[in-house]
């Protein structure tokens, strides 16, 4: 009898699957009596014999796999395999059907895994749009891996403005070159007619188009004359009305020139742009662009194929050095060479690289691991609310087993239901996706699309959720199909230690992960705010300045002439204090840079250098705090300099009494008057740098910023009067003005939009892991419903069962913030080195962040905790 | 024991001389490779029914059923003409591998090839 029982299950076992044909059975379980008969001849007990022949037929999985090999074969053969396709179709159906009503019937806990991973989904296809799309910055030239940028560094960052006689000498000497160009953008004044617009430019060699690629619509891309210049679809729209504007003319800075071509405007993803293309020839023919001293000048390479960028890189060196003849050292340049194809990403200015790799990589880098947590999270509340919410439907389980649904048919309804989910979701996704773009777009500044004729974000999408369907979804339908019909109908399922010890590790590591994000957004926001509150060193409050180049007027000296004049008579204005001229204005990116010679030292030293006339460090407010500043009625002052400290110490001087600098050699040393503060010029993302500051003198045409300080009141009457006075000097003059302030505001506004970006993944993430607490918490009450009723019963109250309730989680959040602490830490050091100026990365940021976690927490399964609580216990105790 | 990838790759070989002498079932085939190979290759019903079944919709084999007094009926197996012509295709195969595996091993005991 024991053996026939044995049997019949072991038959029953195999009879459910769907590739086993009675035929299979029947030969099979001959097979296995002979088994039986053999061991009993041999001298086994009948049940010992039962239990090796069932052994030695092996487990039912392995017989499906193999049966189902076959299956299809014959399958094939027999030409049924349309039919049964259409069985296996007709099945999936079924599996999706029945998904739909079981998440139908569980609305909440599908709502949460379908909120959580279209967010997590939306997030994912919005990073990787912009991820797409700065990595095509630049990647649409055609000899794009052999352009390379030509970058000069002295102990800092490396630059990449270079020496302008550069390109000239290497086109003429250098056998690894097949081309070269310098390009200088520039922006200036443009006419047709009347009016005049300030427009970008590029200043380019005639070999421009043997390195880069543009869309020429008319003409040709020729810039070998001097007065022919090329002109983008949109400018010629802009000046013309139309686009066959060959043969034109068009006023730029006083050079009547003449239209020879037409391009499509560059698209977005260029980082060279210019609404006009001039030839080199135009720009200024001194040493300043076209001479060995100056480093003011972009210069590009193009390699031959096969040639070695190092033994240009190594020419270069040699060739400055020669030209320059630099006695060198310490300060002497080193050359190198960028690939062009990745200064986009690389850089961390426009036109600089610092160590330590690029805003842009590292952006990148980071937007790519948080849409990896965000979704990895989601991930983990999937397939623990699913396990947690199947162990419920043990019971499901159990009776499908019974009624004769076999594994792969569990798998298969568990698989289709997370489908189903993750499908729904990446609907969703797509739709939040869409929602959300215009105000990421505003947030990164990008016009990213999607679009139907765009398939790869589609596919992205489709590709996302299956991945997490399938394994969020697969492990509990693995798990859960390999239950024992017996045990799920006795409940003995329920309480698997095992599953809540995997589902508390998962969320441990949600909550690391999501720790990790709160700390670096605490970290950045507190670092952006470190950066504006940082003393700036000058006064720039209430300072408004206007770019006015006396080289803008036909006749610089008398332009120049009338701009001091009014100068000195806009403060005769009661509301301006303060009126200066100079190179730059604080704020704004200074790329002069010179290598001096310098009194007491024997190499050649480089520094920045700008211009600045009597009443520039008067009028931020920058305290000379040594020797003093320039005076318009000492003659001798033209020629002197004031440095700041960074320069003093670079110089290697304690004092600047008796020190003097030199441009060359030959030249008569100039003498330095007096040392200045050291004040931010440029970001606060990077240390001060030595400059030495020129006397701008009026006869001195390179001011072109006016600076005017205004007392507090109304600003429009100001700038009226101001705009009013230029205007005499030429009314057709584009009067445009900003403030310094907020100068300094748009440096950081980049650095502010990425952290509000990753502040609002960050945020995105926390709200998702939020949302697979709740339904965890509701699923563990449910499951001590009846302990609460016991507890309450017996005299708990009611805040000390949430304090029961609400520990576990207290403790998993512990665990995770151990995990994240130190991982945090290391990240957010490794991101704030790129800092000059930053914050220290003391505990309290971390006690906040733990804080901040266990509270977010804590508050998410309160509810749930005091719902519990609450309820009355004869409710709780009839429940099972 | 023998390696996975050396089992499946005999089993064909296997199934068909054994079924060359003489009409037997799927029980008895395991028991004579357990046999013929000392026990060191165990077959299980999973690796012996679906090759059998695949050569016999190959046509290499034919089957019949039949009572074998009380319980389920015995299928038995019988080598076709194709599957005549197939032993002999693999019994070359074989040989000229054990053939050459000799001739390194053994130099001097391996039988020659035209012999």
């Amino acid at each position: 009898m024991h053996t026939e029982a044995a049997i019949a299950a072991w038959r029953q076992g195999l009879a459910n699957s769907p590739h086993v044909t009675p035929d299979d059975l029947e030969e099979l379980e001959r097979h296995l009596r002979d088994d039986i008969q053999r061991l009993i001849g041999e001298g086994h007990e009948e049940s010992e014999a039962v239990q090796l022949a069932l052994r030695e037929m092996g487990d039912y999985a392995s017989a499906e796999a193999a049966y189902e090999g076959i299956y299809w074969k014959k399958a094939q053969r027999e030409g049924r395999l349309r039919h049964e396709l259409n069985l296996s179709i007709s099945m999936i159906r079924t599996y999706f059907r029945v998904a739909w009503r079981t998440l139908l019937k569980a609305k909440g806990h599908t709502a949460i895994n379908v909120a959580g991973l279209a967010i997590a989904i939306a997030s994912c296809l919005l990073i990787f749009l912009y991820i797409r799309h700065e990595r095509a910055v630049d990647q649409h030239h055609e000899h794009l891996d052999r352009i390379y940028m030509v970058g000069e560094q002295f102990d800092g960052p490396i630059y990449f403005w270079t020496r302008g006689a550069l390109v000239p000498a290497l086109l003429e000497e250098s056998p690894h070159l097949e081309s070269a160009a310098r390009i200088h953008p520039n922006i200036t004044w443009v006419s047709s007619g009347t009016e005049r617009f300030n427009e970008e430019v590029l200043l380019a060699d005639s070999t421009f188009f043997d390195l880069f690629n543009i869309d020429l619509l008319l003409g040709e891309a020729d810039l070998t004359r001097p007065d022919g210049l090329l002109i983008s679809e949109s400018m010629a729209q802009k000046y013309f009305g139309r686009l066959d504007v060959l043969g034109k003319r068009l006023e730029v800075l006083f050079l009547d020139m003449e239209v020879v071509g037409v391009y499509a405007d560059f698209p977005a993803t260029s980082t060279l742009q210019g609404g006009l293309l001039i030839p080199f020839e135009n720009v200024d023919g001194s040493d300043w662009g076209r001479g060995w001293s100056n480093t003011n000048t972009p210069s590009y390479v193009l390699l031959r194929d096969g040639a070695d960028p190092d033994a240009l890189r190594a020419q270069i060196q040699e060739l400055v050095e020669r030209n320059t003849a630099a006695s060198n050292t310490s300060y002497a340049a080193q050359f190198h060479l960028q690939p062009f194809s990745a200064y986009h990403l690389d850089a961390s200015q426009e036109g600089m690289i610092e160590e330590g790799g690029g805003f842009m990589a590292t952006l990148l880098r980071v937007l790519f691991a948080i849409g990896l947590t965000i979704v990895l999270i989601a991930a983990i509340n999937f397939a623990n609310l699913s396990t947690a919410k199947a162990l419920t439907r043990a019971r499901e389980i159990g009776v499908r087993k019974v009624m004769g649904a076999h594994r792969g048919q569990l798998i298969g309804q568990f698989l289709g239901e997370a489908l189903l989910v993750s499908y729904a979701a990446a609907a969703l996704g797509a739709a939040l996706a869409l929602l959300g773009l215009p105000l990421f777009n505003t947030l990164l500044d990008t016009e990213l699309t999607i679009t139907f004729s765009d398939p790869t974000p589609w596919l992205l999408l489709f590709g996302l959720a299956t991945v997490i369907g399938v394994l969020a979804g697969g492990y509990p339908a693995f798990v859960l199909s390999q239950y024992e019909p017996v045990e799920t109908l006795r409940g003995r399922m329920q309480h698997g230690r095992q599953g809540t010890r995997v589902r508390s590790g998962l969320v441990v590591v949600q909550f690391a992960l999501s720790m990790v994000l709160l700390l670096g957004t605490l970290v950045m926001l507190r670092q952006v705010d470190h950066m504006k509150n940082q003393d700036l060193h000058f006064d720039g409050d209430g300072v408004m300045t206007i770019g006015i180049s006396p080289h803008d007027f036909e006749d610089p000296e008398a332009a120049n002439a009338r701009l001091h004049t009014i100068k000195q008579e806009l403060r005769r204005n009661p509301r301006i204090t303060h009126t200066a001229m100079s190179m730059v204005a604080p704020g704004q990116w200074n790329d002069y840079g010179f290598t001096f010679h310098t009194s007491g030292n024997a190499d050649q030293i480089h520094a920045k250098w700008t211009v600045v006339d009597e009443a520039f460090f008067e009028t931020y407010d920058i305290d000379v705090i040594a020797g003093r500043s320039f005076s318009t009625e000492i003659a001798s002052d033209a020629d002197a300099v004031v440095v700041n400290e960074a320069a003093l110490d670079r110089f290697g001087w304690t004092d600047h009494a008796g020190q003097w600098i030199k441009w060359n050699t030959a030249a008569e040393p100039t003498p330095v008057l007096g040392v200045v503060e050291d004040f931010h010029f440029e970001s606060l993302e990077a240390a001060i740098e030595p400059v030495v500051f020129l006397y701008g003198t009026k006869e001195h045409t390179n001011l072109q910023i006016l600076s005017v300080k205004m007392s507090a009141g109304p600003v429009p009457p100001v700038v009226d009067a101001v705009e009013e006075q230029l205007a005499s000097i030429d009314p057709t003059w584009p009067f445009a003005y900003d403030f310094a302030d907020e100068r300094f505001e748009m440096a950081y506004r980049d650095l502010e939009r990425r952290s509000l970006l990753i502040a609002t993944f960050a945020g995105l993430a926390m709200l998702v892991a939020c949302l697979g607490l709740i339904g965890l918490a509701a699923y563990t009450t449910t499951q001590r419903t009846k302990e609460i009723g016991v507890r309450k019963v017996l005299g708990a109250s009611v805040s000390g069962l949430v304090v029961l309730l609400s520990k576990d989680i207290a403790r998993l959040v512990g665990i995770a913030f151990v995990i994240a602490a130190p991982v945090g830490y290391l990240l957010m050091r490794d991101w704030l080195d790129g800092f000059y100026y930053r914050i220290d990365l003391g505990a309290s940021l971390f006690i906040a962040t733990g804080i901040l976690a266990l509270l977010i927490a804590l508050g998410t399964v309160a509810y749930q905790a005091i719902k519990a609580a609450r309820r009355d216990p004869v409710l709780s105790l009839r429940s099972e | 024991m023998i390696p996975k990838a050396l089992v499946s790759a005999s089993i064909k070989p296997f199934i068909l001389s054994i079924v060359s002498e003489g009409e037997t079932y799927g029980y008895e085939i395991i028991q004579r490779v357990k046999y013929l190979t000392d026990g060191q290759m165990t077959w299980t019903t999973s690796t012996l029914y679906p090759v059998l079944h695949s050569l016999q919709n190959d046509g290499l084999l034919e089957s019949s059923w039949r009572d074998v007094g009380s319980g389920p009926r015995r299928k038995y197996y019988r080598l076709t003409a194709k599957g005549e012509q197939a032993l002999q295709r693999e019994q070359s195969q074989w040989l000229h591998i054990h053939r050459a595996l000799m001739k390194l091993w053994h130099p001097g005991l391996a039988p020659s090839t035209d012999a």
